[in-house]
């Protein structure tokens, strides 16, 4: 048995010491997303995509969104939350695109989800592009929120249902969403898509204070 | 009592069977107020789940292609799909919370109360303030 390790370990580092030999090339830089730039140099997506494209605007202001990333129920203070008729405490989830926290009456059918989509690092510029590409149903440009550039961006428009989701681009490669529904009373009298705003700019504040 | 057992027996019918009128000609089901409000309160979680599901699978319009034709054909495939799902997700979420409320109004009948709705309507209409959100 000692002797089969042994051969085993010697095939092991000739394979990885094959595996890892030199070779010519420009070394290319890769961007993982998950964590707001520092400064306002243009920064690529892994597939070395400058960003911001598509016609996105780029974010002159970056914010370091980090620990709002790791844990977005941290988005709402208790007293933002009940303003907007929401218990004091979120519930947080992950996702395929990244964390996210929800607040929701049980009572009035309203929620609000505040999902950072830190695992596609392309910022506001996937949702000019998915607009491009024409698969959003809705999409709006909206006045920058908090001093950061937001749209409108559904796959179905659900306005008639209440719903809307709103996506905010904190820097070039990091954006939260804000899919909200309507509590039933107000399906119909008011705009999801402006409650949505309004629950961004609140989550924006916060994040602003750190 | 037994006119009002009667009562809800054919609410409960008719919204099984999706008929708004008629009399009960075979068997049914029977349930007491509180396994009726269990039943609301599956639908409403139900209702909730795919609501979450709707708000989950909403990232999927950012599928991106890549260069390659077989990817851009893949990623066009994966959002056309994405949006069926989406639209499933707000179908059900919908059927659930009608369904909440067939029972709910059986239930009201039942209990000779004056009919409400699922979802709690606040003080709307009594002069007070809506819900925020």
């Amino acid at each position: 048995m000692r002797r089969f390790s042994s051969i085993l370990g010697i095939f092991a580092v000739v394979v990885v010491g094959g595996c890892t030999a030199a070779s010519p090339g420009e070394p290319i830089p890769v961007t993982t997303g998950k964590t707001a730039p520092a400064g306002t140099e243009s920064s690529s997506t892994d597939s070395g995509q400058k960003l911001p494209f598509a016609g996105a605007p780029k974010v002159s202001n970056p914010l370091d969104t980090n620990r709002f990333q790791q844990d977005p129920c941290r988005s709402l203070t208790s007293e933002q939350a009940q303003s907007l008729d929401f218990p004091p405490d979120g519930e947080s989830r992950d996702s395929t695109f990244g964390k996210a926290c929800t607040w929701s009456n049980r009572g009035s059918g309203g929620r609000a989800t505040v999902h950072f989509l830190d695992e596609d690092p392309r910022g506001l510029s996937a949702e000019y592009q998915a607009h491009d590409d024409g698969i959003t149903a809705l999409f709006e440009v909206l006045p920058p929120i908090e001093g950061y550039p937001a749209v409108v961006s559904n796959t179905i428009d659900g306005r008639p249902d209440g719903r809307c989701t709103v996506i905010v681009g904190v820097s070039d490669e990091i954006r939260f969403e804000v899919p909200l529904w309507l509590s039933q009373v107000n399906v119909g009298t008011k705009d999801p898509c402006d409650v949505a705003a309004l629950v961004a700019g609140l989550a924006l504040k916060t994040m602003k204070a750190g | 009592m037994a006119d009002q057992r009667d009562r809800i027996a054919v609410e409960l019918t008719n919204f099984a069977t999706g008929t708004t009128q008629g009399t009960i000609t075979s068997g049914g089901f029977t349930f007491d107020p509180d396994t009726i409000r269990q039943v609301i309160n599956n639908y409403i979680d139900l209702a909730k789940s795919y609501a979450q599901s709707m708000d989950d699978a909403e990232p999927m319009r950012n599928v991106s292609p890549g260069h390659e034709y077989v990817t851009e054909s893949f990623a066009y495939k994966a959002n056309a799909s994405g949006a069926s799902y989406i639209a499933y997700c707000q179908h059900y979420a919908g059927f659930y919370l009608r369904e909440a409320q067939k029972c709910q109004d059986a239930l009201d009948t039942y209990l000779g109360v004056e009919e409400r709705t699922v979802i709690d309507l606040g003080n709307a209409g009594d002069g007070g303030s809506r819900p925020a959100v």
